[in-house]
């Protein structure tokens, strides 16, 4: 009762009566029973708490026995390290001579935690309060009520100013610098007031209050779901429900306990959308249609694709290719995560551990990125990157660690996290899953966000970004857990950062960030994909050009794609067709793509050149073609068969041919000539510029023809028709900014490929451009990469900027004109000027 | 013992929603600032016109459009309050460069004693969402705040122009069908619409389609989500109803993969805010969600308020390049509606599980 409570004042700097040794130095608090007093205690050398409750308020029996000491004693035999005990009970009774001369008090005296009550923390520190903080504040009090039960003892009073966090930095270096301890054990009870409360309600109430201080929405996917268990299954049946026939588990603190252990893999089995069969074998064109799906993944991820031993090399790697041609599906099918969740991260299968980013996270935190006016900003992104890249990496660390290495990672991983802080460069919070993976985890997160909204204020002077995390950081971190973990140490950490091209990532962002991922360390490979070469900015900050094959090296997939030969390039989109058509969920009516679209071995370009020039479209089908048309985008060549077997009426009437291929031939044709035309469409639609890049590849489709129907090969014995299915400058050009704009544009959707190997025919190196493959047949072209059409610098601009006087200019419409300009180029080959008629105005 | 814990979308769901109420006469006072937009469409001009006949002087916050449209109606606007004797300040929105924009719309409206009205009618939707949201973030809240809108009386193009279109577009195609705007700009982002908290994760579209195609091929190949959603629109007036399948037929919703679709109507703000509010709950969980507003007005008002309470969605927006000729932009004024937005004001600005703390 609160009137019993005598005044604090009184006690200050008073020795308690039966403990001489001990001075009470200072109030720290007063409830509703008896006050808490910081006492120092001569004769052990340290403070102690002293909690004082006046004899009045405590319960004694109908004889008057003080039944309020066994209640005290109860918690004696608790053995939890959560349990603060009472060292002592002693009395306070005054004399006349003193100032506390009307005082009849007990003293009960236990160790002083150093720390504030969860309460208070939660008040002062509301942006510590995790989900991370949360599970290991109820991992203690499920741990504690584990014993509890176990020993039939009871709090009674567990509310959030009984439960301490304590800072334990200052005496003990080996275990957690922070904890929580749960304080007041029996006090509840042993008082004349009994309030007494179920633990295990009490610990929801709490527990509400600590849900409620969560920023949810800041909160990560997981942390989400997290989130929800901890509110929809703990907070609302396993700690309030009484009846065990609705919850079996609710009350029982060890399966509690258990299930709270277990919720990341919990959490791992939600995420994953386990599709694993397609409808079709034309389903998920694209890996980000697979999106979280492991097992499809998995399914439909050849490991016969074209340059994988390049990726996986220990090396910085730029890799490049058009869209569709699989860098995302090979970069998570190699990451860490994905190998955890399809059962292939056994350690002996693990040359390095690998983590995903895909780079639009990037985007929607920095569009349109400059660099910023002020120096202090400029490690902004590097900090948002680093903190991502370390949150991603050491929540699959812990992961796949304690799948296969948990007796060394339990033990260790209290160190490593302190190597870990110690290389971010910044104190650890005072919060007890602060020397926890999860907890430097919930911290990076919230860094993450701290960066983004530094950099929405970057413009304002009157506010000062944060001290951020700097380009040696990531690398530094990687070290230490390389230091501390041996199962780490044997392999280098890849970075697979995905996407990572402009516009959306400017060049002035990667500029930035290559700072990061140009280093070349042993212990970390950086990977970054972009959609072409020049959509990589090669250079830092300082303009510092970074150099291909020394810094990184550049690994285009069109150009693999273009060059390989049919044979190597026929394994591959074989086992693709493979996997798929055995994917599905009801049997198709083939196994293998031949058994579809038969084989075109015999297919000659020469041949089919003479036939066009004959006026004949040419039929063109089978495997072979397929490959041929294949620029590396084989998300393009699924999703043409599956046009193929729609047209030819779909799988049921497949089921029904007994041709040796199923799919006709004069279908195949048809489908293979139309999907350029889609392809077009959506080029018109890119922002800016769609319609002119049409009118680009157009012009050039229509000047190839005409060379085809007119020109011979100067390249071959034979002298077939010329097939160009490139561009050749003389010489190197500069193009002004629009031309430049528009002929990145080009090989940003991969219109062209451009090829940097090989000369002119003056000499010069000069980038090739190769038309897209599957382009070729709506120009009915061929697939032969033998010839070019060469161009001055200045008709090369013509062609990107004006494409339809280019197009007049430099088409042939005669044999007259095509003997004008035979001539002009063999004179244009040793001297510059090739001298296009200019058309009529 | 008070358990309950809820997230703001939660309590979004729960709360009750505000009508959209029809208004034959807006009353402002001299405390009160109308901020109208300069577009191109004759209703941009309805809610200014209808509240100067009140012959009450109030004040008027003018946006202009950069790059500026010659269709623009700010000079009508201008002219408008010379002669009713309203107090008219301006300020710019560039459509291309719009990040930050928010903060100078609260910054311009910060001496507002009185209440504001956010006149829709002739408002980009990104600005409508920013300004939503940044209505919401500010010291103000939503108190006092009311969304304004006019209908149009006549929605171009006719059911027999576009039919005739697409036919000609299955024809040839790489045929563009243009009506209102033409092309995309760029897939526009900005940092206070961006939502982080989301790591990795796969990502899903939730897109209004509209007479313009490009928009959603932009949408598709810049953000190139996993999975989509689609919030088709259906008009009120059954009179307008062809044209969900029109724009269905243009944008070949039917052939597109991993997508599903649902309706909401143009008009009835509520059921897109329940509809969001339903995809956020089903898919919120396991995917990052991107909302595009390029739906009606009034679906991009339910994509604001809802953008204003949920911030964990990321807004994307496919900026037009250009617009097309006058006559196909929306004709006449139509009936005029006013939404309060106080109803929503107590859960911003709090963390999620406060809300029945």
């Amino acid at each position: 009762m609160r009137a019993n409570l005598p005044n604090p004042a009184q006690f200050l700097n008073l020795p308690v009566p039966e403990r001489p040794d001990i001075t009470i130095r200072e109030f720290v608090a007063s409830g509703n029973d008896g006050h808490l007093f910081r006492g120092h205690s001569e004769a052990l050398g340290r403070d102690v708490a002293c909690k004082i409750i006046p004899r009045a308020n405590l319960l004694h029996d109908a004889d008057g026995r003080e039944t309020w000491r066994n209640e005290v004693h109860k918690a004696d035999a608790l053995r939890n390290p959560a349990v603060v005990k009472f060292e002592d009970i002693r009395e306070w009774r005054g004399s006349s001579a003193e100032p506390t001369q009307n005082v009849d008090c007990v003293v009960l005296i236990s160790e002083f935690v150093e720390g504030p009550s969860l309460r208070k923390f939660i008040s002062e520190n509301p942006e510590d309060i995790t989900v991370s903080f949360v599970r290991q504040w109820i991992a203690t009090m499920l741990n504690l009520l584990v014993e509890m039960k176990a020993r039939n003892v009871v709090h009674g009073d567990l509310h959030a100013g009984n439960v301490l966090v304590e800072d334990r930095s200052s005496y003990d270096l080996m275990g957690p610098p922070v904890v929580f301890r749960v304080t007041d054990f029996g006090v509840g009870d042993s008082t004349s007031e009994p309030r007494f409360k179920d633990d295990f309600k009490q610990v929801a109430q709490v527990l509400a209050n600590l849900l409620r201080a969560i920023d949810f929405q800041a909160c990560s996917l997981k942390d989400k779901f997290i989130f929800g268990v901890l509110r929809d299954h703990f907070l609302g049946r396993h700690l309030i429900e009484d009846d065990p026939t609705r919850d079996p588990i609710a009350r029982q603190p060890r399966e509690l306990f258990q299930r709270l252990q277990a919720l990341d893999t919990e959490y791992d089995a939600v995420a994953a959308i386990d599709s694993t069969k397609l409808l079709t074998p034309f389903d998920f064109l694209s890996c980000e249609q697979i999106g979280e799906d492991p097992s499809m993944l998995r399914a439909l991820y050849s490991d016969r694709f074209l340059g994988l031993p390049e990726i996986e090399s220990r090396n910085n790697l730029v890799l490049t290719g058009p869209r569709g041609c699989g860098k995302s599906t090979v970069f998570r099918s190699l990451s860490l995560d994905q190998r955890m969740r399809t059962g292939e991260a056994a350690p002996e299968h693990l040359p390095y551990l690998g983590v995903y980013y895909r780079c639009d996270d990037l985007y929607f935190a920095f569009p349109r990125y400059v660099l910023p006016g002020r120096e202090d900003a400029f490690d902004i992104p590097i900090h948002f990157v680093t903190a991502t890249l370390l949150s991603r990496f050491l929540d699959s660390l812990e992961g796949w660690a304690r799948e296969h290495f948990e007796s060394e990672f339990v033990p260790l991983e209290m160190i490593a996290s302190e190597g870990v802080w110690r290389a971010l460069g910044t104190p650890p919070p005072g919060t007890p899953d602060a020397m926890t993976f999860r907890g430097i985890v919930a911290r990076l997160n919230k860094e993450r966000l701290r960066a983004a909204e530094w950099h929405r204020f970057v413009d304002d002077p009157k506010r000062k970004p944060g001290c951020c995390f700097g380009p040696e950081v990531l690398q530094r971190v990687c070290s230490a857990l390389t230091a501390v973990f041996p199962f780490v140490r044997e392999r280098p950490v890849y970075f697979f950062v995905d996407d990572y091209s402009s516009p959306k990532i400017t060049r002035e962002l990667q500029a930035n960030l290559n700072r990061l991922f140009m280093q070349r360390t042993s212990v970390c490979f950086f990977k970054l994909s972009t959609e072409s070469p020049v959509s990589f900015a090669k250079h830092d900050l300082d303009q510092k050009i970074y150099v291909e094959n020394r810094e990184f090296i550049l690994h285009n997939l069109g150009l693999i794609y273009l060059h390989a030969d049919v044979a190597t390039k026929l394994t591959f989109v074989e086992d693709v067709f493979r996997r798929r058509l055995n994917q599905t969920a009801s049997p198709y009516p083939a196994r293998q793509l031949g058994e579809l679209v038969g084989s075109s071995a015999n297919h000659n370009n020469n041949e089919m050149a003479r036939r066009i020039r004959a006026g004949e479209k040419p039929s063109l089908w089978g495997k072979e073609v397929l490959c041929k048309l294949c620029s590396g985008d084989i998300h393009y060549l699924i999703s043409l068969v599956g046009d193929m077997v729609k047209l030819a009426g779909g799988a049921a009437v497949m089921s029904a041919s007994t041709e040796s291929c199923k799919i006709p031939l004069v279908t195949q044709n048809r489908a293979i000539r139309e999907a350029a035309g889609g392809f077009l469409k959506n080029l018109r639609g890119i922002p800016k510029c769609g319609d002119q890049l049409v009118a680009i590849v157009e012009a050039f489709g229509q000047v190839a023809l005409s060379h085809l129907k007119l020109l011979d090969s100067k390249n071959d014995e034979g002298k077939p028709p010329k097939q160009a299915s490139r561009i050749e400058p003389y010489e190197p050009f500069t193009l002004g900014q629009t031309a430049q704009d528009l002929y990145d544009e080009l090989l940003r959707y991969s219109v062209f490929i451009e090829d940097f190997r090989g000369k002119s025919r003056r000499g010069n190196v000069v980038p090739r451009l190769y038309l897209r493959r599957f382009l070729i047949p709506h120009f009915n072209l061929t697939f032969s990469t033998r010839d070019s059409i060469e161009l001055e610098p200045d008709q090369f601009a013509m062609f990107l900027l004006n494409p339809r006087r280019f197009e007049e200019a430099a088409r042939l419409r005669s044999e007259e004109a095509a003997r004008r300009y035979e001539a002009a180029a063999e004179a244009a080959t040793m001297q510059p000027g090739l001298g296009f008629e200019e058309p009529s105005q | 013992m008070n358990l309950q814990v809820q997230t703001p979308a939660e309590w979004l769901t729960e709360s009750e929603r505000p009508p959209l109420e029809p208004v034959a006469q807006f009353n402002l006072t001299s405390d009160d600032v109308l901020v109208v937009c300069g577009g191109f469409e004759e209703r941009a001009l309805g809610i200014l016109q209808n509240a100067a006949t009140s012959g009450a002087a109030f004040n008027v916050l003018l946006i202009n459009y950069k790059p500026y449209v010659p269709q623009n109606k700010s000079s009508a606007i201008r002219e408008i309050c010379r002669d009713s004797n309203l107090h008219l300040e301006e300020t710019t929105y560039d459509r291309e460069a719009p990040a930050g924009f928010g903060g100078v719309l609260i910054e311009s409206l910060s001496n507002c004693r009185g209440r504001i009205y956010l006149d829709v009618s002739g408002m980009s939707r990104l600005l409508m969402v920013q300004s939503l949201v940044a209505l919401a973030g500010s010291d103000r809240q939503f108190s006092n705040c009311f969304v304004t809108y006019a209908e149009a009386q006549e929605y171009p193009p006719t059911e027999e122009d576009a039919t005739a279109q697409l036919v000609r577009s299955r024809d040839d195609p790489t045929l563009s069908i243009l009506f209102l705007s033409s092309g995309v700009f760029e897939v526009t982002v900005v940092p206070e619409l961006s939502a982080l908290a989301s790591l990795g994760e796969q990502a899903r579209l939730i897109a209004f389609p509209s007479l313009d195609a490009h928009q959603l091929t932009a949408l598709r190949n810049e953000l190139q989500p996993s999975r989509l959603t689609f919030i088709e629109g259906e008009p009120p007036r059954p009179v307008n109803r062809w044209r969900q399948r029109i724009i269905s037929e243009i944008n070949r919703l039917d052939q597109i993969p991993n997508a599903e679709s649902q309706t909401t109507s143009t008009l009835s703000y509520e059921q897109t805010l329940e509809s969001l509010l339903k995809l956020y709950e089903t898919h919120s969980l396991r995917e990052r969600l991107i909302v595009s507003p390029t739906g009606s007005k009034m679906q991009t008002v339910a994509v604001g308020i809802f953008r204003a309470v949920v911030n964990d969605i990321q807004i994307a927006y496919p900026t037009p390049l250009e617009f097309c000729s006058p006559g196909n932009y929306t004709r006449g004024v139509g009936p005029l509606h006013q939404l309060a937005l106080s109803p929503f004001s107590p859960m911003l600005g709090g963390k999620a599980a406060e809300a029945c703390a």
